[in-house]
């Protein structure tokens, strides 16, 4: 049987690949990414018997990673809101250019970019994503609506092909 | 959009996001320098037995029991009765409390005798909304298992009741870590007898008038005052998210001018609000469907 220390390592080995996404998405820094991660590692060991149900680790996780990386953000870009955080610089387009749906995803702006990845990409209820995110479930189901919306606008506009 | 839902699932697996390895190899390094743990004993049977049994007599007493009883059901009227008008009655009220959540709903029921379509239409999709917020509030308490905490409130209000046209105002209010507050905005015109959308007062075409304005209007409001922020130039392409649809929340309030009424979150961040903007009579008026009476 599992210990605490083997249940938490194993857990967050199952959970790597989704926790640098959500961190990479936040930060757009693959270096930014990794900092956080470890830190929310610390933080989450510290406080795992906070953790009442052993199945919800992913979610609970993901929060950890999530909050420490917008506290990042604040602390390091002088960012105060996720909402007001600039959109990347968009690529060049014209008329004839292609876009794959990454692509159109990635352009979106956050929140939208960040529930779009965490429902379709990393397959999370909007009950999950409301728990990682600290948003009120109906909230998300808007920026979901809204960004699957701000897609189909892009992909359309640019025909886009898969 | 079903399309695009295929064409993002499509996309799921075709994009394989490899974490690189120097973050691999830092998670490997701050798991191995992790100390041992001693774990402590935990008592959650009461909590896991409580929680559930709680929400099941809740249930029962309280919000079953107000759709059997006739002393629940008992309707309060209100709006008082005024000759030819609609009336408006709370049919139910739900009302749940624990340590963790609360939920307090008041079910509206129209009743315009004039017009008893279009006040059944409303009155359905006031049921299907408010049934649809309950069962997930209950749904949530349970996966949450304890940990944790959030309300709902749902409440209406009549804006306009005369013998030309009716609108009633339902407010929904969720709390979790933050909160978030929508509305839903309900019309009779009482002169044809019709439950009346964005769409059936103006041609697709001439939204594109209404949401220029606004977007006009954002742009003033953010000149004037630098606290104010509107999401305008919402992607590299250009695209606004003012974009109005058939079912866009909007009302007329008492100068006749056409208020339209944002979600939390959809035009701007949190801090802004449901954001409203008032279109003057005259810029609306001429692309009218048809004319309104007053």
């Amino acid at each position: 049987m599992l210990d605490e220390r083997d249940f938490f390592v194993e857990s967050i080995r199952q959970c790597e690949k989704s926790m640098y996404i959500l961190a990479f998405e936040i930060l757009r820094n693959e270096e930014d990414a990794a900092d956080v991660i470890q830190e929310s590692i610390l933080k989450a060991y510290c406080s795992l018997d906070t953790l009442r149900n052993k199945k919800q680790f992913r979610a609970w996780m993901m929060s950890i990673v999530h909050n420490t990386a917008l506290a990042f953000l604040r602390k390091n870009r002088n960012t105060v809101d996720l909402e007001s955080q600039e959109e990347p610089a968009a690529p060049e387009t014209d008329s004839d250019t292609k876009i794959t749906v990454w692509e159109a995803v990635q352009r979106l702006r956050l929140p939208y970019r960040l529930v779009i990845i965490l429902f379709y990409y990393q397959s999370c209820s909007v009950q999950q994503i409301s728990t990682i995110t600290s948003t009120p479930a109906g909230a998300v189901r808007q920026q979901l609506s809204r960004g699957r919306k701000m897609l189909a606008s892009m992909l359309n506009r640019e025909d886009f092909v898969k | 959009m079903k399309h695009l839902k295929k064409e993002l699932l499509e996309s799921v697996s075709q994009q394989d996001v490899q974490v690189p390895k120097h973050v691999h190899d830092k998670i490997e390094e701050t798991l191995a320098g992790l100390p041992q743990r001693v774990a402590k004993p935990k008592i959650h049977v009461m909590r896991k037995i409580a929680i559930p049994a709680a929400a099941c007599l809740a249930f029962v007493f309280l919000a079953l029991l107000p759709n059997i009883s006739m002393v629940y059901a008992k309707a309060v009227n209100k709006i008082p009765v005024l000759g030819d008008l609609a009336q408006v009655f709370t049919i139910r009220n739900y009302d749940f409390s624990n340590e963790n959540y609360e939920l307090q709903v008041s079910v509206a029921k129209v009743d315009d005798k004039k017009n008893p379509e279009a006040g059944e239409h409303i009155n359905q999709n006031i049921d299907q909304l408010t049934s649809s917020v309950i069962e997930q509030f209950y749904h949530d308490m349970e996966l949450a298992n304890g940990n944790g905490h959030g309300s709902i409130h749902i409440d209406y209000e009549t804006m306009t009741n005369t013998e030309q046209w009716y609108t009633l105002k339902l407010m929904v209010t969720e709390t979790a870590a933050s909160s978030n507050t929508y509305y839903k905005f309900y019309h009779i015109d009482r002169t044809t007898g019709n439950y009346v959308t964005l769409e059936s007062l103006f041609e697709q075409e001439d939204f594109q008038i209404l949401e220029q304005w606004i977007v006009d209007d954002m742009k003033a409001q953010m000149e004037e005052d630098s606290s104010k922020t509107y999401w305008i130039e919402e992607t590299a392409l250009g695209q606004t998210l003012t974009a109005l649809d058939e079912d866009q929340n909007f009302y007329f309030n008492d100068k006749g001018n056409l208020v339209i009424v944002y979600d939390k979150y959809e035009v701007g961040p949190g801090f802004m609000g449901c954001p409203e903007f008032e279109i003057p009579r005259e810029v609306y008026k001429s692309h009218l469907r048809y004319q309104l009476g007053k």
